[in-house]
């Protein structure tokens, strides 16, 4: 009683319920299910780690706030996502915002998109590494409309209609980001997704 | 061109499974016949894949900690608010109390300050009229009588404490030996009111 075990796994929309009724265990559970997901989400759309984390943070704080505003017609996932994916816009916009008021700053785009030197070994064969770091360069070229539903469908793996409430735009206009979002990485990934 | 361009809006939809069997059909047979959008949609074929493979990144081992002391910061928090204001508001009453009698207190100090006689209380019977005493007046009229000087002063005001009341007024000031009047006599006054 009380524990995850895999024979009887809860389902999210179970603990959401039980933390509901003051099982604080639950929201432990719920913690360790979806932090690491959250995580890279996050880290992927803001393209910084540090900052990702603490936006997890702040998710996990506004789901325990805010456990009674949970009503089981939503997906649990659906609810925990739009709750991150919301933080992290606005971050976007505060970043923007600071850019904007300061003339010394480069933007996180130039910083964050720095091939460490350690990629840039002339004795390392072109391996996953660059390429990885290639990738995420260009996810975070892409912009947030497209990222973000980039991110959710290819990189979290959730279905469209998900995607559609999470993001809370039509799902013709989901797929539609999706494709042209893909279209756009695929472009500037060309001499890469050749190798 | 422009078939490479329909076709090229449905990619992903062929790619996820998301296209009817019509459709896919067409597609089929459409990247058969152009080397362009068949590398195109290998290219996302690859993309999806790479995606799927970027590596995941954990969260601190102090994640869980950091999280349990902002919910305990921020339930304590809660839980302050409501006992800080009962708090800071039986803690202010006193204070608040004490202003507003400080605030009475200075009130009623300038009014007593505003209302106070201006007649020094060492000379009870010393004339004043228009706030000033009678010696610094200069009299409008003077008639000498027998056993009086009748001096006659236009009064503007009459302090409270006078019993003479709002009109002109004249006052008999007891002639001395001298037939002169002096700062001294006035306090003698027998004054009549008209």
């Amino acid at each position: 009683m009380g524990y995850e075990t895999k024979s009887k796994k809860p389902t999210d929309e179970e603990l959401i319920e039980r933390f509901q009724n003051g099982d604080i265990y639950a929201f432990d559970l719920i913690v360790k299910r979806y932090k690491n997901q959250l995580l890279n989400f996050v880290y992927r759309f803001l393209g910084n780690a540090e900052e990702a984390e603490d936006l997890v943070q702040e998710t996990f704080l506004r789901v325990y706030r805010n456990r009674k505003a949970y009503q089981r017609v939503a997906k649990f996932s659906t609810w925990i996502y739009t709750i991150a994916g919301n933080l992290a816009k606005t971050e976007l916009r505060k970043r923007k915002r600071r850019k904007f008021f300061s003339i010394s700053d480069l933007g996180y785009d130039d910083k964050d998109y720095d091939i460490s030197d350690e990629a840039f070994n002339p004795e390392k064969t072109v391996d996953g590494n660059i390429k990885e770091e290639i990738i995420h360069r260009e996810i975070q070229a892409l912009s947030p409309k497209f990222r973000e539903v980039i991110l959710l469908r290819d990189v979290k793996e959730l279905s469209y209609e998900e995607i559609s409430q999470i993001v809370n735009i039509p799902l013709g206009t989901v797929k539609s980001r999706v494709n042209r979002g893909r279209l756009k990485l695929q472009e500037k990934l060309r001499h890469l997704l050749k190798i | 061109m422009s078939e490479c361009k329909r076709f090229k809006k449905l990619i992903s939809d062929y790619l996820d499974d998301e296209l009817s069997a019509d459709l896919r059909v067409n597609f089929d047979n459409h990247l058969e016949d152009c080397p362009g959008c068949a590398d195109t949609t290998s290219q996302i074929e690859t993309l999806k894949d790479e995606l799927k493979k970027l590596p995941q990144i954990q969260t601190s081992p102090d994640f869980d900690t950091v999280l349990r002391t902002r919910i305990r910061i921020e339930s304590g928090i809660g839980r302050r608010r409501l006992h800080e204001i009962v708090w800071d508001w039986s803690a202010k009453i006193p204070v608040y109390g004490m202003a507003v009698a400080l605030m009475i207190i200075a009130i009623v100090a300038v009014i007593s300050q505003v209302n106070k006689p201006t007649r020094p209380e060492a000379y009870p019977n010393e004339i004043w009229i228009g706030g000033e005493p009678v010696e610094n007046k200069t009299p409008n009229l003077i008639k000498e009588s027998e056993n009086y000087i009748e001096v006659i002063y236009e009064i503007d005001r009459i302090p409270p404490q006078n019993s003479l009341t709002n009109r002109d007024s004249i006052k008999n000031v007891r002639k001395d030996s001298s037939n002169e009047m002096n700062t001294s006599r006035i306090q003698r006054v027998n004054h009549r009111v008209y």
